[in-house]
């Protein structure tokens, strides 16, 4: 019986042990938040992301653990975090958009970018590509074109599923009326080898890639999918000067916290991004390792994923076709 | 031709304490995300990567060059004392490395793949620094029709290997043929053979595979013996004797190394293809080809100087070119433009110091290692002389850990599983695992470049005989699938009219 006593009070103390701890949570962060990163380690989605979970921290004054979940082309990790039970703000997911949208609306995917808390995007103001090697025999867009009422064009494009890649042909082929064959490839790098050893007569991928091969005289960018002209680049023309509207294919990488997140919760992590956008020491590793920064806070953020529903859900019915 | 003065400049820029200190740190790192499974090279390189901030770009790619070359070392190890490969291109090591172990030879087995592998990062290195430009404009004629007949090529070697035994011999490369195309189909994007199952909607994942197949079965097999890995380590050997025994076939390194560097060369394939290339190539040159998977030295320098060339090749197009040549130089690459050097054919010349600097602490750490692995390879293998009931469960702890740590994601466990009962039963009953594996790791890689290549004629199957690369390849198939059938017809007919 004595004993018993003995057990009880350490019991007792057990028992209540959890609400203390919860009462001690109030303030938030108080414990480290895991970041889940929807690509691979060291790909485009992954570099940006740890670099802003480092940031995050400093402003957070938490650790902030960086967590690839691979799979599906990002929708594993999106219907995770997507499925919280106790949204708490501890674990937010990175990943890039555009390209979960078409993962959600053309794998039928069980997530909803709607329905996502956005905390804000750094990455932006990077644009599809089109191009081609250096000495080939286009040397602007409109020799392609010309040429694809002839034969049909071959292009390369990385990707797989659910990629903005995908949306770069169906506009191609349908808003540009391309005549071609798409060959996939495993990622932008196999397409520039293809590109370079003249295996394909176009190449598709992100400005960010390409534009280094384009300084270093390998590549030649003939158009961009970007609503005005690239600063490095000013001689390129964009898809509207050529005369195709509408066919604009942005890229940028965010994060967001699952659907009901605590609102204050959710703007303490919000900010720290914000913040972090603002440190002159990530400014400085954008520019060194020429990541392109177009920081938006969540409601700007919000109202352009809302916009990309609206331009996907219009070739929806095309997408679907290629899958 | 880059200017001597900024080859030696890069030289002189790796002898700083604080470079050597760094090149220490990233070989130790190296080592140990080599021997612990499902960590490999990529994410190693991005767990030290907050160690570099505020470094120079020549002593960040110096920590860096660490990791990325000593992992490969250390997925050997535990490749070949226990049966679990550390990394994915460590896995055609163990074929041979731990049937030596078991023979009492994994000191030896050590011995051998350090300086296979040291030999193959030096002259790695040398063929990086000096043709990088001329062989990354080689490798870009290969387009989706070479690539396809390539794997083709190296797929027939199964002709060569299963021949003791056809039909035990091919249903183990169907098995890897089927699991291939399981996954999203790359093409068509269409999902084939997931059973609905999310988690196979991107292939049977290769590492966790390897992880079932050769350490689950052998933690099984052990399980069953009340002894040790291996009843005795033979007194004499490690040390010297596999540095020695390495050198005795000077054939089979140059054969290696050649394929090592080729497919390194290649943007579309990484170091587990080039390791098993390599390995299967010694099965299809041998005379006698019964001692391979019975502990064979050459099975061991091939699968290493594959590997460890193949790192190097894998830096050709990534330097030169921009292209990675496989996951692991594609993280190399995400850093060194996080560091400012922006690669192309120019950058041996504007960034020629750092590139030197790199070279330079490849060199050293391939010195290194062989050191440490001739020194420490006694050590090591002491470890296989632990009692069965003890070292059983740390195998499979490790494995299992490993296997769920690539994608934390408890759906690969089952497959681990699986393929650990797969391979059990295949042991027992006397399947090589070798063309299952050729074929998992070959197979993707022909299915996708023989779609790639249709699509590219409209449909025309003329495209596989449209270069004189194609043409070459598609002769040397054909060859090296006839002749283990036309070969003793050949020497009765000899004999006969003699």
């Amino acid at each position: 019986m004595h004993s018993m006593k003995k057990l009880l009070v350490p019991l007792l103390i057990l028992s209540i042990y959890p609400s203390l701890v919860q009462a001690a949570q109030e303030k938030f962060p108080s414990r480290p938040i895991k970041m889940v990163i929807t690509h691979a380690a060291g790909g485009s989605v992954d570099l940006p992301a740890r670099a802003m979970a480092q940031y995050m921290q400093k402003y957070l004054k938490v650790s902030v653990q960086c967590d690839n979940m691979l799979g599906g082309g990002g929708r594993k990790a999106m219907e995770y975090v997507f499925g919280q039970v106790k949204p708490d703000g501890y674990t937010i997911v990175a990943s890039a958009f555009p390209s979960r949208l078409i993962g959600e609306l053309v794998y039928d995917s069980k997530y909803k970018m709607k329905e996502y808390v956005h905390l804000g995007s750094w990455v932006g103001g990077d644009y599809r590509t089109i191009f081609v090697a250096r000495d080939s025999v286009f040397k602007d867009f409109r020799q392609v074109i010309e040429e694809s009422k002839k034969r049909k064009i071959n292009v390369g494009g990385g990707g797989g599923l659910g990629s903005t890649s995908q949306l770069q042909i169906v506009y191609l082929k349908e808003l540009v009326k391309l005549n071609l064959n798409f060959v996939p490839f495993d990622s932008d790098a196999e397409v520039t080898a293809a590109v370079l050893g003249k295996h394909v007569d176009i190449g598709t991928g992100p400005l960010s890639g390409a534009i280094r091969n384009h300084k270093s005289e390998e590549i030649r960018i003939l158009a961009v999918h970007a609503p005005k002209r690239i600063k490095e680049i000013p001689e390129i023309p964009t898809m509207k000067e050529l005369g195709f509207d509408g066919v604009v294919i942005p890229y940028g990488v965010g994060a967001w916290a699952p659907p009901h997140t605590p609102k204050e919760r959710a703007k303490i992590l919000s900010d720290a991004i914000t913040t972090s956008c603002k440190d002159p020491e990530f400014i400085k590793w954008a520019e060194k390792s020429s990541t392109m920064l177009d920081p938006m806070g969540p409601e700007e953020f919000y109202k352009v994923t809302l916009e990309d529903y609206r331009s996907i859900e219009k070739v929806l019915p095309l997408l679907k076709k290629e899958k | 031709m880059v200017p001597f003065d900024i080859i030696f400049q890069g030289i002189a820029a790796t002898f700083t304490v604080q470079n050597l200190f760094l090149l220490l740190l990233g070989l130790i790192v190296g080592v140990v995300v080599g021997i612990l499974p499902g960590i490999g090279p990529a994410a190693g390189m991005v767990l030290v990567l907050p160690f570099s901030v505020g470094l120079q770009a020549t002593s960040a790619l110096v920590l860096m060059s660490g990791v990325y070359l000593a992992s490969s070392y250390g997925g050997s190890v535990s490749a070949i004392l226990v049966n679990t490969p550390g990394e994915s291109a460590s896995a055609a090591t163990l074929l041979d490395g731990y049937p030596m172990t078991q023979r009492g030879r994994g000191a030896e087995a050590l011995g051998i793949s350090a300086t296979a592998g040291c030999l193959g990062a030096v002259f790695g290195v040398l063929a990086l620094a000096f043709t990088a430009p001329l062989l990354a404009s080689l490798a870009l004629r290969f387009g989706p029709a070479e690539n396809c007949l390539l794997a083709l090529f190296a797929l027939s070697v199964i002709s060569a290997i299963v021949k003791r035994n056809p039909i035990k011999g091919l249903i183990s490369a169907c098995i890897g043929l089927v699991l291939a195309t399981v996954g999203a189909d790359e093409v068509s994007n269409s999902i084939r053979f997931t059973f609905g199952l999310e988690a196979l909607e991107d292939g049977v994942p290769f590492v966790q595979t390897m992880i079932g197949l050769f350490a689950i079965s052998q933690v099984l097999t052990l399980s069953e013996q009340n002894q040790t890995i291996s009843s005795v380590e033979l007194a004499g050997s490690g040390f010297l004797t596999g540095f020695k025994t390495t050198f005795k076939h000077p054939l089979t390194l140059l054969r290696s190394f050649i394929i090592g560097l080729w497919i390194g060369a290649l943007p579309a394939a990484g170091r587990s293809t080039a390791s098993f290339m390599a390995y299967a190539e010694e099965i299809r040159a041998a005379k006698d080809k019964s001692q391979f998977g019975k502990g064979n030295p050459v099975g061991v320098i091939a699968a290493e100087m594959g590997n460890n060339a193949c790192a190097m090749g894998d830096l050709i197009p990534t330097l030169s070119l921009g292209i990675p040549g496989s996951v692991g130089a594609a993280v190399f690459l995400g850093i060194m433009i996080i560091f400012g050097v922006i690669p192309g054919h120019k950058v041996f010349i504007e960034q020629g110091k750092t590139i030197y600097a790199l070279f330079t602490a490849f060199f050293i750490e391939s010195l290194l290692i062989l050191a440490l692995g001739l020194t420490y390879a006694k050590y090591f293998a002491k470890i296989t002389l632990v009692r069965n009931d003890l070292i059983v469960p740390i195998i499979l702890v490790f494995s299992l850990l490993g296997s769920y740590a690539i994608q934390n994601s408890f759906f690969d466990l089952l497959i681990t599983a699986v393929f650990g009962a797969l391979g059990y039963f295949m042991n027992k009953h006397g399947y090589s695992p070798v063309p299952l594996v050729l074929a998992l790791v070959l197979g993707p890689m022909l299915e996708k470049n023989f779609q790639r290549a249709l699509i590219m004629s409209d449909g025309s199957y003329s495209i596989f005989a449209s270069s004189g690369i194609s043409l070459v390849l598609v002769a040397l198939t054909f060859f090296s699938l006839i002749y283990p059938y036309l070969s003793p017809l050949l020497k009765r007919w000899r004999i006969r009219s003699r």
